[in-house]
Protein backbone atom coordinates (compact mmCIF):
# COMPACT_ATOMS: atom_id res chain seq x y z
CA UNK A 1 0.00 0.00 0.00
CA UNK A 2 1.34 3.39 -1.00
CA UNK A 3 1.93 5.81 1.86
CA UNK A 4 0.18 9.15 1.78
CA UNK A 5 2.30 12.28 2.24
CA UNK A 6 0.98 12.61 5.78
CA UNK A 7 1.95 9.07 6.60
CA UNK A 8 5.37 9.73 5.11
CA UNK A 9 5.77 12.79 7.33
CA UNK A 10 4.64 10.87 10.40
CA UNK A 11 6.95 8.04 9.55
CA UNK A 12 9.88 10.39 9.19
CA UNK A 13 8.95 12.28 12.36
CA UNK A 14 8.83 9.03 14.27
CA UNK A 15 12.28 7.96 13.19
CA UNK A 16 15.11 8.73 15.56
CA UNK A 17 17.88 9.03 13.00
CA UNK A 18 17.16 10.24 9.50
CA UNK A 19 19.65 9.74 6.72
CA UNK A 20 20.71 12.73 4.62
CA UNK A 21 18.41 11.60 1.79
CA UNK A 22 15.49 11.22 4.16
CA UNK A 23 16.12 14.68 5.60
CA UNK A 24 15.95 16.10 2.07
CA UNK A 25 12.67 14.30 1.38
CA UNK A 26 11.30 15.50 4.72
CA UNK A 27 12.24 19.15 4.12
CA UNK A 28 10.80 19.06 0.62
CA UNK A 29 7.51 17.65 1.86
CA UNK A 30 7.22 20.31 4.56
CA UNK A 31 8.14 23.14 2.20
CA UNK A 32 5.73 22.02 -0.50
CA UNK A 33 2.69 21.58 1.73
CA UNK A 34 1.63 23.97 4.50
CA UNK A 35 -0.82 21.39 5.91
CA UNK A 36 2.04 18.98 6.41
CA UNK A 37 4.08 21.72 8.06
CA UNK A 38 1.21 22.33 10.44
CA UNK A 39 0.97 18.60 11.10
CA UNK A 40 4.64 18.51 11.97
CA UNK A 41 4.13 21.29 14.48
CA UNK A 42 1.12 19.50 16.00
CA UNK A 43 3.09 16.27 16.28
CA UNK A 44 5.86 18.00 18.19
CA UNK A 45 3.40 19.60 20.60
CA UNK A 46 1.75 16.27 21.39
CA UNK A 47 5.13 14.61 21.82
CA UNK A 48 6.23 17.32 24.20
CA UNK A 49 2.96 17.31 26.12
CA UNK A 50 2.97 13.56 26.67
CA UNK A 51 6.60 13.46 27.63
CA UNK A 52 5.92 16.14 30.24
CA UNK A 53 2.94 14.64 32.03
CA UNK A 54 3.47 13.12 35.46
CA UNK A 55 4.51 9.47 35.56
CA UNK A 56 1.27 7.66 36.31
CA UNK A 57 0.63 5.72 39.51
CA UNK A 58 1.28 2.46 37.73
CA UNK A 59 4.74 3.61 36.77
CA UNK A 60 5.51 4.99 40.23
CA UNK A 61 4.35 1.76 41.83
CA UNK A 62 6.56 -0.24 39.45
CA UNK A 63 9.43 2.04 40.39
CA UNK A 64 8.83 1.30 44.09
CA UNK A 65 8.76 -2.42 43.32
CA UNK A 66 11.98 -2.02 41.35
CA UNK A 67 13.62 -0.27 44.29
CA UNK A 68 12.73 -3.28 46.42
CA UNK A 69 13.82 -5.89 43.89
CA UNK A 70 10.23 -6.98 43.39
CA UNK A 71 9.53 -5.68 39.92
CA UNK A 72 8.82 -8.14 37.16
CA UNK A 73 8.60 -5.39 34.58
CA UNK A 74 11.88 -5.54 32.70
CA UNK A 75 11.15 -2.26 30.92
CA UNK A 76 10.99 -0.18 34.07
CA UNK A 77 14.76 0.24 34.21
CA UNK A 78 14.64 2.23 30.97
CA UNK A 79 12.44 4.96 32.43
CA UNK A 80 14.01 5.13 35.87
CA UNK A 81 16.26 8.13 35.09
CA UNK A 82 13.20 9.99 33.82
CA UNK A 83 11.14 9.08 36.89
CA UNK A 84 13.95 10.04 39.24
CA UNK A 85 14.46 13.36 37.49
CA UNK A 86 10.78 14.03 37.71
CA UNK A 87 10.68 13.18 41.41
CA UNK A 88 13.41 15.72 42.06
CA UNK A 89 11.21 18.53 40.85
CA UNK A 90 7.66 17.32 41.51
CA UNK A 91 6.32 17.45 45.03
CA UNK A 92 3.03 15.79 44.04
CA UNK A 93 4.79 12.71 42.68
CA UNK A 94 7.24 12.64 45.57
CA UNK A 95 4.28 12.47 47.93
CA UNK A 96 2.75 9.60 45.98
CA UNK A 97 6.09 7.84 45.79
CA UNK A 98 6.48 8.07 49.58
CA UNK A 99 2.95 6.82 50.04
CA UNK A 100 3.66 3.77 47.90
CA UNK A 101 6.98 3.14 49.62
CA UNK A 102 5.25 3.13 53.00
CA UNK A 103 2.58 0.82 51.70
CA UNK A 104 5.11 -1.67 50.42
CA UNK A 105 7.02 -1.52 53.70
CA UNK A 106 3.80 -2.36 55.56
CA UNK A 107 3.07 -5.19 53.14
CA UNK A 108 6.59 -6.51 53.51
CA UNK A 109 6.27 -6.68 57.29
CA UNK A 110 2.80 -8.14 57.07
CA UNK A 111 3.77 -10.91 54.66
CA UNK A 112 6.90 -11.69 56.65
CA UNK A 113 4.80 -12.12 59.75
CA UNK A 114 2.21 -14.23 58.00
CA UNK A 115 4.74 -16.59 56.53
CA UNK A 116 7.08 -17.69 59.22
CA UNK A 117 9.31 -20.62 59.90
CA UNK A 118 7.64 -23.12 62.18
CA UNK A 119 10.37 -22.50 64.73
CA UNK A 120 9.50 -18.84 65.07
CA UNK A 121 5.87 -19.45 65.86
CA UNK A 122 6.43 -19.49 69.60
CA UNK A 123 7.96 -16.04 69.66
CA UNK A 124 5.71 -13.22 70.79
CA UNK A 125 4.65 -10.84 68.04
CA UNK A 126 6.99 -8.06 69.14
CA UNK A 127 9.93 -10.43 68.88
CA UNK A 128 8.74 -11.77 65.54
CA UNK A 129 9.08 -8.28 64.20
CA UNK A 130 12.77 -8.44 64.97
CA UNK A 131 13.29 -11.47 62.83
CA UNK A 132 12.77 -9.50 59.66
CA UNK A 133 15.38 -6.94 59.02
CA UNK A 134 15.12 -4.03 56.74
CA UNK A 135 17.56 -3.84 53.90
CA UNK A 136 19.44 -0.82 55.12
CA UNK A 137 20.19 -2.59 58.37
CA UNK A 138 21.49 -5.62 56.53
CA UNK A 139 23.71 -3.42 54.43
CA UNK A 140 25.07 -1.78 57.51
CA UNK A 141 25.68 -5.10 59.22
CA UNK A 142 27.45 -6.24 56.07
CA UNK A 143 29.70 -3.19 56.26
CA UNK A 144 30.49 -4.23 59.82
CA UNK A 145 31.44 -7.67 58.50
CA UNK A 146 34.05 -6.18 56.26
CA UNK A 147 35.45 -4.01 59.02
CA UNK A 148 35.53 -6.86 61.46
CA UNK A 149 37.61 -8.75 58.93
CA UNK A 150 40.11 -5.93 59.29
CA UNK A 151 40.06 -6.36 63.06
CA UNK A 152 40.72 -10.05 62.77
CA UNK A 153 43.54 -9.74 60.36
CA UNK A 154 45.20 -6.91 62.23
CA UNK A 155 44.91 -8.70 65.53
CA UNK A 156 46.36 -11.93 64.23
CA UNK A 157 48.88 -10.83 61.66
CA UNK A 158 51.80 -11.35 63.98
CA UNK A 159 50.64 -14.47 65.64
CA UNK A 160 51.66 -17.16 63.20
CA UNK A 161 55.33 -17.06 64.04
CA UNK A 162 55.39 -17.91 67.72
CA UNK A 163 52.10 -19.59 68.46
CA UNK A 164 51.46 -23.35 68.29
CA UNK A 165 49.91 -24.33 64.98
CA UNK A 166 46.53 -25.31 66.34
CA UNK A 167 46.27 -22.01 68.20
CA UNK A 168 46.93 -20.08 65.03
CA UNK A 169 44.45 -22.23 63.20
CA UNK A 170 41.84 -21.84 65.87
CA UNK A 171 42.11 -18.11 65.59
CA UNK A 172 40.81 -18.10 62.04
CA UNK A 173 37.22 -17.03 62.46
CA UNK A 174 34.19 -17.07 60.35
CA UNK A 175 33.15 -13.53 59.64
CA UNK A 176 29.85 -14.16 58.01
CA UNK A 177 28.05 -14.33 61.31
CA UNK A 178 28.28 -10.59 61.56
CA UNK A 179 26.46 -10.08 58.32
CA UNK A 180 23.09 -10.62 59.91
CA UNK A 181 21.68 -9.68 63.27
CA UNK A 182 19.65 -12.87 63.92
CA UNK A 183 16.68 -10.70 64.63
CA UNK A 184 18.24 -8.35 67.13
CA UNK A 185 17.21 -4.81 66.43
CA UNK A 186 17.54 -3.16 69.85
CA UNK A 187 19.18 0.25 69.86
CA UNK A 188 22.03 -0.93 72.04
CA UNK A 189 22.75 -3.87 69.78
CA UNK A 190 22.80 -1.59 66.78
CA UNK A 191 25.08 0.83 68.63
CA UNK A 192 27.37 -2.09 69.39
CA UNK A 193 27.54 -3.06 65.74
CA UNK A 194 28.04 0.57 64.82
CA UNK A 195 30.97 0.80 67.25
CA UNK A 196 32.44 -2.34 65.71
CA UNK A 197 32.14 -0.83 62.28
CA UNK A 198 34.11 2.14 63.59
CA UNK A 199 36.70 -0.21 65.12
CA UNK A 200 35.73 1.17 68.51
CA UNK A 201 36.02 -2.19 70.29
CA UNK A 202 35.68 -0.83 73.81
CA UNK A 203 32.39 0.88 73.06
CA UNK A 204 31.18 -2.13 71.14
CA UNK A 205 31.73 -4.24 74.23
CA UNK A 206 30.05 -1.64 76.48
CA UNK A 207 26.99 -1.45 74.19
CA UNK A 208 26.67 -5.21 73.88
CA UNK A 209 26.93 -5.57 77.67
CA UNK A 210 24.23 -2.93 78.15
CA UNK A 211 22.05 -4.63 75.56
CA UNK A 212 22.27 -7.86 77.53
CA UNK A 213 21.60 -6.06 80.80
CA UNK A 214 18.49 -4.28 79.51
CA UNK A 215 17.08 -7.00 77.28
CA UNK A 216 17.92 -10.07 79.28
CA UNK A 217 14.59 -11.75 78.51
CA UNK A 218 14.62 -11.26 74.77
CA UNK A 219 14.48 -14.46 72.80
CA UNK A 220 17.28 -13.30 70.54
CA UNK A 221 19.62 -11.93 73.21
CA UNK A 222 21.80 -15.01 72.66
CA UNK A 223 23.12 -13.32 69.55
CA UNK A 224 24.44 -10.37 71.54
CA UNK A 225 26.15 -12.84 73.88
CA UNK A 226 27.60 -14.54 70.82
CA UNK A 227 28.96 -11.35 69.27
CA UNK A 228 30.25 -10.11 72.61
CA UNK A 229 32.01 -13.42 73.23
CA UNK A 230 33.54 -13.33 69.76
CA UNK A 231 34.77 -9.77 70.09
CA UNK A 232 36.21 -10.43 73.55
CA UNK A 233 37.92 -13.54 72.23
CA UNK A 234 39.65 -11.62 69.48
CA UNK A 235 40.34 -8.62 71.70
CA UNK A 236 41.88 -10.81 74.36
CA UNK A 237 44.88 -11.29 72.09
CA UNK A 238 47.67 -8.74 72.08
CA UNK A 239 51.27 -8.78 70.96
CA UNK A 240 54.45 -7.57 72.52
CA UNK A 241 56.63 -5.56 70.14
CA UNK A 242 54.72 -7.26 67.38
CA UNK A 243 56.57 -10.50 68.07
CA UNK A 244 55.02 -12.42 70.95
CA UNK A 245 51.37 -13.06 71.59
CA UNK A 246 49.92 -12.51 75.00
CA UNK A 247 46.39 -13.15 76.17
CA UNK A 248 44.28 -11.02 78.44
CA UNK A 249 43.04 -13.61 80.91
CA UNK A 250 40.10 -11.55 82.11
CA UNK A 251 38.92 -10.82 78.59
CA UNK A 252 39.34 -14.44 77.64
CA UNK A 253 37.38 -15.53 80.69
CA UNK A 254 34.59 -13.05 79.85
CA UNK A 255 34.56 -14.37 76.32
CA UNK A 256 34.08 -17.91 77.59
CA UNK A 257 31.29 -16.82 79.93
CA UNK A 258 29.46 -15.01 77.13
CA UNK A 259 29.85 -17.80 74.62
CA UNK A 260 28.48 -20.22 77.24
CA UNK A 261 25.54 -17.85 77.80
CA UNK A 262 24.98 -17.67 74.07
CA UNK A 263 24.68 -21.46 74.01
CA UNK A 264 22.43 -21.47 77.07
CA UNK A 265 20.00 -18.86 75.77
CA UNK A 266 19.91 -20.02 72.18
CA UNK A 267 16.77 -22.10 72.37
CA UNK A 268 15.47 -21.60 68.88
CA UNK A 269 15.84 -24.43 66.40
CA UNK A 270 16.31 -21.77 63.73
CA UNK A 271 19.70 -20.80 65.08
CA UNK A 272 21.32 -24.14 65.77
CA UNK A 273 24.10 -23.14 63.40
CA UNK A 274 24.97 -20.29 65.77
CA UNK A 275 24.98 -22.70 68.67
CA UNK A 276 27.44 -25.01 66.87
CA UNK A 277 29.58 -22.01 65.92
CA UNK A 278 29.58 -20.99 69.58
CA UNK A 279 30.93 -24.46 70.43
CA UNK A 280 33.74 -23.91 67.98
CA UNK A 281 34.70 -20.46 69.24
CA UNK A 282 34.39 -21.66 72.80
CA UNK A 283 36.85 -24.43 71.96
CA UNK A 284 39.20 -21.81 70.53
CA UNK A 285 38.90 -19.77 73.72
CA UNK A 286 39.60 -22.82 75.88
CA UNK A 287 42.63 -23.65 73.74
CA UNK A 288 44.01 -20.15 74.14
CA UNK A 289 43.52 -20.42 77.90
CA UNK A 290 45.22 -23.82 77.98
CA UNK A 291 42.08 -25.76 78.92
CA UNK A 292 42.52 -28.60 76.46
CA UNK A 293 39.96 -30.89 78.02
CA UNK A 294 37.03 -28.52 77.51
CA UNK A 295 38.42 -27.42 74.15
CA UNK A 296 38.35 -31.02 72.92
CA UNK A 297 34.86 -31.52 74.32
CA UNK A 298 33.46 -28.61 72.33
CA UNK A 299 35.43 -29.46 69.19
CA UNK A 300 33.86 -32.92 69.30
CA UNK A 301 30.42 -31.35 69.68
CA UNK A 302 31.00 -29.28 66.53
CA UNK A 303 32.00 -32.42 64.63
CA UNK A 304 29.15 -34.56 66.00
CA UNK A 305 26.58 -31.93 65.09
CA UNK A 306 28.12 -31.32 61.67
CA UNK A 307 28.48 -27.63 62.43
CA UNK A 308 29.75 -25.32 59.73
CA UNK A 309 33.20 -25.54 61.35
CA UNK A 310 33.31 -29.32 61.45
CA UNK A 311 36.32 -29.58 59.13
CA UNK A 312 38.29 -26.92 60.98
CA UNK A 313 37.31 -28.57 64.24
CA UNK A 314 38.57 -31.96 62.99
CA UNK A 315 41.87 -30.46 61.94
CA UNK A 316 42.40 -28.69 65.26
CA UNK A 317 41.32 -31.77 67.18
CA UNK A 318 43.87 -33.91 65.36
CA UNK A 319 46.61 -31.37 65.93
CA UNK A 320 45.86 -30.94 69.61
CA UNK A 321 45.59 -34.68 70.21
CA UNK A 322 48.91 -35.23 68.43
CA UNK A 323 50.70 -32.64 70.52
CA UNK A 324 49.26 -33.60 73.88
CA UNK B 1 -6.18 6.63 68.39
CA UNK B 2 -7.77 3.26 67.71
CA UNK B 3 -5.35 0.43 68.15
CA UNK B 4 -5.41 -1.88 65.16
CA UNK B 5 -5.42 -5.54 65.92
CA UNK B 6 -3.91 -7.60 63.16
CA UNK B 7 -4.65 -11.28 62.92
CA UNK B 8 -1.57 -13.34 62.13
CA UNK B 9 -2.03 -16.70 60.55
CA UNK B 10 1.62 -17.71 60.70
CA UNK B 11 1.38 -19.83 57.60
CA UNK B 12 4.42 -21.99 57.18
CA UNK B 13 6.28 -20.92 54.01
CA UNK B 14 7.49 -24.47 53.58
CA UNK B 15 3.93 -25.77 53.61
CA UNK B 16 2.71 -23.08 51.22
CA UNK B 17 5.56 -23.75 48.82
CA UNK B 18 4.85 -27.46 49.00
CA UNK B 19 1.20 -26.78 48.17
CA UNK B 20 2.28 -24.54 45.31
CA UNK B 21 4.43 -27.26 43.81
CA UNK B 22 1.57 -29.75 44.09
CA UNK B 23 -0.89 -27.24 42.62
CA UNK B 24 1.41 -26.58 39.67
CA UNK B 25 1.70 -30.31 39.08
CA UNK B 26 -2.08 -30.51 38.79
CA UNK B 27 -3.24 -31.38 42.29
CA UNK B 28 -6.56 -29.57 42.56
CA UNK B 29 -6.95 -30.12 46.30
CA UNK B 30 -3.62 -28.35 46.88
CA UNK B 31 -4.68 -25.54 44.61
CA UNK B 32 -7.93 -25.10 46.54
CA UNK B 33 -6.17 -25.11 49.88
CA UNK B 34 -3.43 -22.73 48.75
CA UNK B 35 -5.70 -20.29 46.96
CA UNK B 36 -7.90 -20.24 50.05
CA UNK B 37 -4.88 -19.44 52.21
CA UNK B 38 -3.77 -16.71 49.82
CA UNK B 39 -7.22 -15.18 49.91
CA UNK B 40 -7.24 -15.39 53.67
CA UNK B 41 -3.87 -13.62 53.95
CA UNK B 42 -4.99 -10.95 51.49
CA UNK B 43 -8.24 -10.41 53.34
CA UNK B 44 -6.37 -10.02 56.63
CA UNK B 45 -4.19 -7.39 55.08
CA UNK B 46 -6.98 -5.41 53.50
CA UNK B 47 -8.98 -5.70 56.68
CA UNK B 48 -6.19 -3.85 58.48
CA UNK B 49 -6.45 -1.16 55.78
CA UNK B 50 -10.16 -0.93 56.52
CA UNK B 51 -9.55 -0.73 60.26
CA UNK B 52 -7.12 2.17 59.89
CA UNK B 53 -9.55 3.92 57.55
CA UNK B 54 -7.63 3.50 54.31
CA UNK B 55 -10.43 1.38 52.86
CA UNK B 56 -13.97 2.68 53.14
CA UNK B 57 -15.78 -0.55 53.81
CA UNK B 58 -15.32 -4.17 54.63
CA UNK B 59 -16.72 -4.91 51.19
CA UNK B 60 -13.70 -3.15 49.68
CA UNK B 61 -11.47 -5.48 51.69
CA UNK B 62 -13.48 -8.46 50.40
CA UNK B 63 -13.26 -7.24 46.81
CA UNK B 64 -9.52 -6.64 46.94
CA UNK B 65 -8.91 -10.03 48.56
CA UNK B 66 -10.97 -11.61 45.77
CA UNK B 67 -8.83 -9.77 43.22
CA UNK B 68 -5.70 -11.24 44.78
CA UNK B 69 -7.35 -14.68 44.70
CA UNK B 70 -8.17 -14.27 41.00
CA UNK B 71 -4.67 -13.06 40.21
CA UNK B 72 -3.30 -16.11 41.98
CA UNK B 73 -5.54 -18.38 39.92
CA UNK B 74 -4.20 -16.74 36.76
CA UNK B 75 -0.55 -16.75 37.72
CA UNK B 76 0.09 -19.63 40.14
CA UNK B 77 1.75 -21.83 37.53
CA UNK B 78 4.51 -19.30 36.94
CA UNK B 79 5.14 -18.10 40.50
CA UNK B 80 8.78 -18.48 41.50
CA UNK B 81 8.72 -17.02 44.98
CA UNK B 82 5.36 -17.13 46.71
CA UNK B 83 6.41 -14.58 49.32
CA UNK B 84 7.57 -12.05 46.77
CA UNK B 85 4.59 -12.71 44.57
CA UNK B 86 2.32 -12.00 47.52
CA UNK B 87 4.15 -8.78 48.34
CA UNK B 88 3.95 -7.62 44.74
CA UNK B 89 0.31 -8.54 44.17
CA UNK B 90 -0.94 -7.10 47.48
CA UNK B 91 0.90 -3.91 46.66
CA UNK B 92 -0.33 -3.61 43.06
CA UNK B 93 -3.88 -4.49 44.09
CA UNK B 94 -3.80 -1.71 46.64
CA UNK B 95 -2.26 0.73 44.14
CA UNK B 96 -4.97 -0.06 41.58
CA UNK B 97 -7.64 0.55 44.19
CA UNK B 98 -5.91 3.80 45.13
CA UNK B 99 -5.83 4.88 41.48
CA UNK B 100 -9.53 4.20 41.09
CA UNK B 101 -10.38 6.06 44.28
CA UNK B 102 -8.34 9.07 43.30
CA UNK B 103 -9.62 8.91 39.73
CA UNK B 104 -6.08 8.95 38.45
CA UNK B 105 -5.72 9.41 34.73
CA UNK B 106 -3.02 7.95 32.50
CA UNK B 107 -2.02 11.47 31.51
CA UNK B 108 -1.87 13.79 34.48
CA UNK B 109 -1.18 17.32 33.35
CA UNK B 110 1.93 18.75 34.95
CA UNK B 111 1.00 22.22 36.16
CA UNK B 112 4.59 23.35 35.75
CA UNK B 113 4.24 22.81 32.01
CA UNK B 114 4.69 24.92 29.86
CA UNK B 115 6.19 27.50 32.24
CA UNK B 116 9.34 25.40 32.51
CA UNK B 117 9.33 24.56 28.85
CA UNK B 118 9.81 27.59 26.74
CA UNK B 119 10.24 25.68 23.53
CA UNK B 120 8.83 26.73 20.22
CA UNK B 121 6.17 24.03 20.41
CA UNK B 122 4.85 24.97 23.83
CA UNK B 123 4.24 28.45 22.54
CA UNK B 124 1.89 27.13 19.86
CA UNK B 125 -1.83 27.82 19.86
CA UNK B 126 -2.81 24.43 21.20
CA UNK B 127 -4.51 24.43 24.58
CA UNK B 128 -2.24 22.06 26.49
CA UNK B 129 -4.75 21.32 29.25
CA UNK B 130 -7.47 20.53 26.77
CA UNK B 131 -5.12 18.35 24.76
CA UNK B 132 -4.22 16.34 27.86
CA UNK B 133 -7.87 16.02 28.76
CA UNK B 134 -8.66 14.72 25.27
CA UNK B 135 -5.80 12.25 25.50
CA UNK B 136 -7.34 10.83 28.65
CA UNK B 137 -10.61 10.32 26.78
CA UNK B 138 -8.91 8.17 24.16
CA UNK B 139 -9.40 4.41 24.17
CA UNK B 140 -6.97 2.57 26.43
CA UNK B 141 -4.89 1.03 23.64
CA UNK B 142 -4.46 4.43 21.99
CA UNK B 143 -3.43 6.02 25.29
CA UNK B 144 -0.98 3.21 25.83
CA UNK B 145 0.64 3.71 22.42
CA UNK B 146 0.99 7.47 22.97
CA UNK B 147 2.52 6.86 26.40
CA UNK B 148 4.91 4.21 25.21
CA UNK B 149 5.99 6.26 22.21
CA UNK B 150 6.38 9.67 23.77
CA UNK B 151 6.80 9.15 27.52
CA UNK B 152 8.86 5.99 27.47
CA UNK B 153 10.46 6.75 24.09
CA UNK B 154 9.91 3.27 22.65
CA UNK B 155 10.24 2.56 18.94
CA UNK B 156 7.23 1.17 17.07
CA UNK B 157 8.78 -2.28 16.87
CA UNK B 158 9.26 -2.26 20.66
CA UNK B 159 5.71 -1.03 21.25
CA UNK B 160 4.38 -3.73 18.94
CA UNK B 161 6.33 -6.38 20.80
CA UNK B 162 5.15 -5.09 24.17
CA UNK B 163 1.50 -4.99 23.11
CA UNK B 164 1.62 -8.23 21.16
CA UNK B 165 0.62 -6.51 17.91
CA UNK B 166 2.38 -6.11 14.61
CA UNK B 167 4.37 -2.98 13.90
CA UNK B 168 2.25 -1.81 10.97
CA UNK B 169 -0.93 -2.03 13.04
CA UNK B 170 0.69 -0.04 15.84
CA UNK B 171 1.83 2.66 13.43
CA UNK B 172 -1.62 2.90 11.87
CA UNK B 173 -3.27 3.21 15.26
CA UNK B 174 -0.72 5.83 16.28
CA UNK B 175 -1.40 7.89 13.17
CA UNK B 176 -5.17 7.58 13.61
CA UNK B 177 -4.84 8.67 17.23
CA UNK B 178 -2.97 11.80 16.23
CA UNK B 179 -5.57 12.54 13.56
CA UNK B 180 -8.34 12.11 16.10
CA UNK B 181 -6.68 14.46 18.55
CA UNK B 182 -5.94 17.04 15.88
CA UNK B 183 -9.52 17.04 14.68
CA UNK B 184 -10.84 17.47 18.20
CA UNK B 185 -8.48 20.32 18.95
CA UNK B 186 -9.34 22.27 15.79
Amino acid sequence: MKMTDKEKILDLLSRDNLSEDEKIIFDELIRSNSDLAEYQSFYKVVAELVSNVHPDSGMLSEYVLYQNNLSENADISRVIPKIENHLLSCEKCRFEHELFKEELTEIDKFVSLQLEDESDKNLPIENKMMVFLNQSYQRYAFAATILIAVIYFSLFTYSNFTTPGYMNFSASSELAEFSTSRGRTSDLFQKGVQSLSELDIENAIVNFEKDIEQNRNDKTVFYTYYLLGMVQLEYSVSTTLGLFKTYDDKMLSNSITNLLSSIEFNNSDSFMNIKFNSYYHLARAYLLGGNHEDALKYLRLVIENKGSYQYEAKEILNEVVTKL
Amino acid sequence: MTKTKISYHNFSPQELNRLLQLAVSGNSASFSKLSGDIRSIAFSYFQTKYRVGKLKSKDDAEDLANNVYLTFAEQYHKIESLENWLRRVLFLTFVNWYKRQNKHQVFEFDETYPQNEKSEESASNIDAKKAVSLMNDLKDDKKEILKLRFWEGLKFAEIASKLGKNEVAVKKMFYRTLDELKTQLE
